[in-house]
């Protein structure tokens, strides 16, 4: 997939990348999805909120809060992405897994 | 017989409570390069020792607390102790792991496993130091909380760093299904805590700076360097860190892997709801339940106030808040975490109690108890306020709780009246929160499962199917989950022979078992092992090993009068949801259960019929 160069100051571009069985409830594999600069964890999440909510069930999605339910795990550059504060960058591939946690 | 193998200490505990003697031992290395350790040593020594058909809660019953060669604080997953007894639930094969550190802590005080006998002539706790035991008077400890002995031992003991294994009011009174507390920890299954109260050992205290010698200290290293590298980027490892094991309550509650009100159904639309409240209200950090685990996937939990108000204590695991929820339609998270600690405190397992609430419930809905021993209270499903009180009552065998201590096998033959049709289990040990309905291969683990119906011991198979895992298995035969639909019914039972092989290592070689959902497979055990013992085995080979213990296992509960019968699934557990999500929906429901069965019982090399391993099978396993 095509990823252009952000025009500097204005926007970036970020990858999200549903793994495994997140393809069937994001209704895809790959996104490109476009920020201003600054933006946060938190506003991608805002942004996955408004724009799969309503494909994504609400055993995986907590609308009223903007966040993942129970075991979705957000990883990038193979360390997971947890802190709402962390800010994204230009082409960062961001990997969304849904995970059995067993027991 | 001395051993020659590095990784272990070589010796083992026994322990006479008749005459309150200890005796350290050399290990077997026959047995050793067999079963390694953990279930393994303790399925053949407890064949050996015990007679079939022997009481579980005699005096002669032996109880065997294992580790095996990777219980090290360093090795991924190496906090673990197996409790390995006949269980007095179900008559067979009993089995109980803790995560904790008192496994390591044994090994440090000297030794590789415990063998207990016999019976003290009053309450008794022992201290095992520096390869010496000491029995100290337990009659201060007699009938109080988990908690409350804890307290007393560590104010008897208290400059000193250690472990220890404790029963509660629950095991002293002798109820089934009673566990071992190790903290916050519960060898929770098939009532080893209600064998030690036969004993009247009431705790085992461990300690000790021991190190036991490794073989490769370098190559160990390495490997150790790869597993923790691999486990810090692994999705399953932060997945269990970030959300522990209730994390996921509102999946599976979507994907039909909920039993709700008693198994009438595998779905019933509340989970969701109810994680948010724990996540809002009650969560309050991860934490390791031993020394060194980096995921970590215990929790910190507490209810603030009200009249469910807990101490911070660690628990809520999926198991047991599922099984004070949706196995009784309480919609109550705080109930749940409340009786989830009440269980603990009291010694008895969380599974096993809802199970017999759900019964109960049940069974006055169907008018089949009577006033008298209903007592008054409001048994209606959904009802929070009466499940601490029950919690109590079974623990002390007061009122309805005498009536269902025993498992709700035994509580049906007492009440009779249809009520069997109330009774989900599986050679006597009730059902857990995973339903085969979501993934049908679970349906064979827990027909198959030598404890019983179980998910974890050996192996929750839907997990495959269903949540699409394979434990590094692809490489060994296993077919990919992503090929596979969960609702199929064939290539199944092969599937999951194989699955159990690979699963049972963590028991065997004293590990956690959920490294392997992490990425700690076959191969990588194979690698620890080969560095810490010395001992070269390939995966296949410990495979091999794994399989012989099932069989074994499988030997001890046909001497006990198991049979293939044995191995059925309860009606419901197989019957189409009369309601929830997958109301209606047929493909979910087993239509066909004996001929997977047959078809586990082919990949075993089992008769076809009896579901007894062959006289090749024995052959082949080492065990003729």
């Amino acid at each position: 997939m095509h990823i252009p160069v952000a025009r500097p100051g204005i926007d970036m571009r970020i990858a999200l990348v549903a793994m495994g069985q997140m393809e069937k409830d994001f209704g895809g594999k790959r996104f490109a999805l476009d920020f201003p600069d600054g933006s946060t964890l938190a506003d991608l999440l805002r942004r996955i909120g408004d724009d799969f909510a309503d494909v994504m069930s609400e055993a995986l999605w907590n609308r009223a809060e903007c966040r993942f339910r129970g075991p979705v795990v957000m990883m990038t550059g193979g360390a997971a992405l947890r802190d709402p504060a962390t800010v994204l960058r230009e082409g960062q591939e961001i990997l969304v897994y849904k995970v059995f946690v067993g027991g | 017989m001395s051993i020659e193998l590095k990784g272990y200490t070589g010796k083992y505990l026994r322990l006479d409570l008749d005459s309150l003697g200890w005796k350290a031992e050399d290990l077997d290395g026959d047995i050793v390069r067999k079963y390694l350790g953990g279930t393994g040593y303790a399925a053949r020594v407890l064949f050996d020792e015990q007679k079939g058909g022997i009481d579980p809660l005699c005096p002669e019953a032996r109880f065997f607390v294992a580790t095996g060669p990777l219980t090290q604080n360093a090795i991924p997953g190496g906090g673990s102790v197996e409790l390995c007894f006949k269980s007095p639930l179900t008559g067979g094969w009993g089995e109980s792991r803790s995560g904790g550190d008192f496994g390591p802590d044994l090994r440090r005080a000297g030794f590789d496993h415990i063998v207990i006998q016999g019976r003290a002539g009053r309450p008794t706790y022992v201290i095992i130091r520096d390869g010496k035991a000491e029995f100290r008077s337990a009659d201060h400890l007699a009938g109080k909380l988990v908690s409350e002995k804890l307290t007393l031992i560590r104010k008897e003991l208290p400059e000193r760093r250690y472990s220890i294994a404790c029963i509660g009011p629950g095991g002293e009174t002798g109820v089934a299904y009673a566990a071992v507390l190790f903290d916050d920890r519960a060898a929770g299954r098939t009532g080893a805590g209600a064998v030690l109260g036969s004993k009247n050992l009431l705790a085992i205290v461990v300690e000790g700076k021991g190190e036991v010698a490794t073989a490769k200290p370098e190559a160990l290293k390495n490997v150790l360097r790869a597993c923790f590298t691999g486990l810090r980027g692994n999705p399953v490892a932060i997945g269990f860190h970030d959300n522990g094991t209730i994390g996921d309550l509102a999946a599976n509650d979507e994907k039909g892997d909920w039993p709700t009100r008693n198994w009438q159904s595998n779905s019933w639309g509340k989970g969701a709801e109810l994680l948010d409240h724990f996540v809002k209200n009650n969560f309050v950090k991860p934490y390791p339940c031993y020394r060194g685990c980096t995921i970590a996937c215990g929790r910190k939990v507490r209810v603030s106030g009200g009249e469910y108000a807990t101490p911070e204590h660690g628990g809520a695991e999926y198991e047991s808040i599922s099984c004070f929820t949706a196995y009784l339609q309480n919609e109550d998270m705080d109930a749940a975490v409340h009786c989830s600690h009440l269980c603990n405190e009291y010694g008895i397992d969380t599974i096993s109690t809802g199970a017999a609430i759900a019964f109960l419930m049940e069974c006055a809905e169907a008018g089949y108890l009577e006033d008298s021993e209903v007592g008054g209270l409001d048994l209606s499903w959904g009802n929070a306020k009466v499940l601490p009180v029950l919690v109590r009552m079974i623990a002390l065998r007061q009122g309805i709780g005498a009536l269902v201590a025993g498992g709700v096998r035994a509580a049906a033959e007492k009440i009779g009246k249809g009520s069997a049709e109330f009774a989900v289990h599986v050679k006597g040990l009730e059902g857990p929160a995973h339903d085969p309905r979501s993934g049908k291969s679970l349906g064979v683990s827990y027909g198959t499962g030598n404890r019983g119906m179980c998910h974890i011991h050996p192996a929750e198979a839907m997990a495959w199917d269903s949540g699409k895992m394979d434990w590094g298995l692809l490489p060994h035969g296993l077919k990919d989950p992503n090929t596979v639909d969960r609702w199929d019914e064939t290539g199944k039972g092969a599937a999951v022979k194989l699955i159990q092989d690979g699963l049972n290592l963590p028991d065997i070689l004293g590990t956690c078992k959920f490294f392997m959902y992490a990425g700690v497979g076959v191969d990588e055990l194979a690698a620890l092992l080969s560095c810490v013992t010395g001992r070269d085995s390939g995966a296949a080979e410990l495979l091999a090993v794994s399989e012989r213990v099932t069989n074994l296992q499988r030997l001890f509960n046909l001497r006990e009068g198991f049979t293939a019968a044995d191995d059925l699934l309860p009606a419901r557990v197989c019957a189409v949801p009369s309601f929830g999500r997958y109301a209606g929906v047929a493909a979910c429901g087993i239509s066909d259960f004996p001929a997977m069965l047959r078809e586990y019982y082919e990949a075993r090399g089992w008769d076809a019929i009896t579901g007894i391993p062959t006289d090749a099978t024995l052959e082949r396993t080492g065990l003729k």
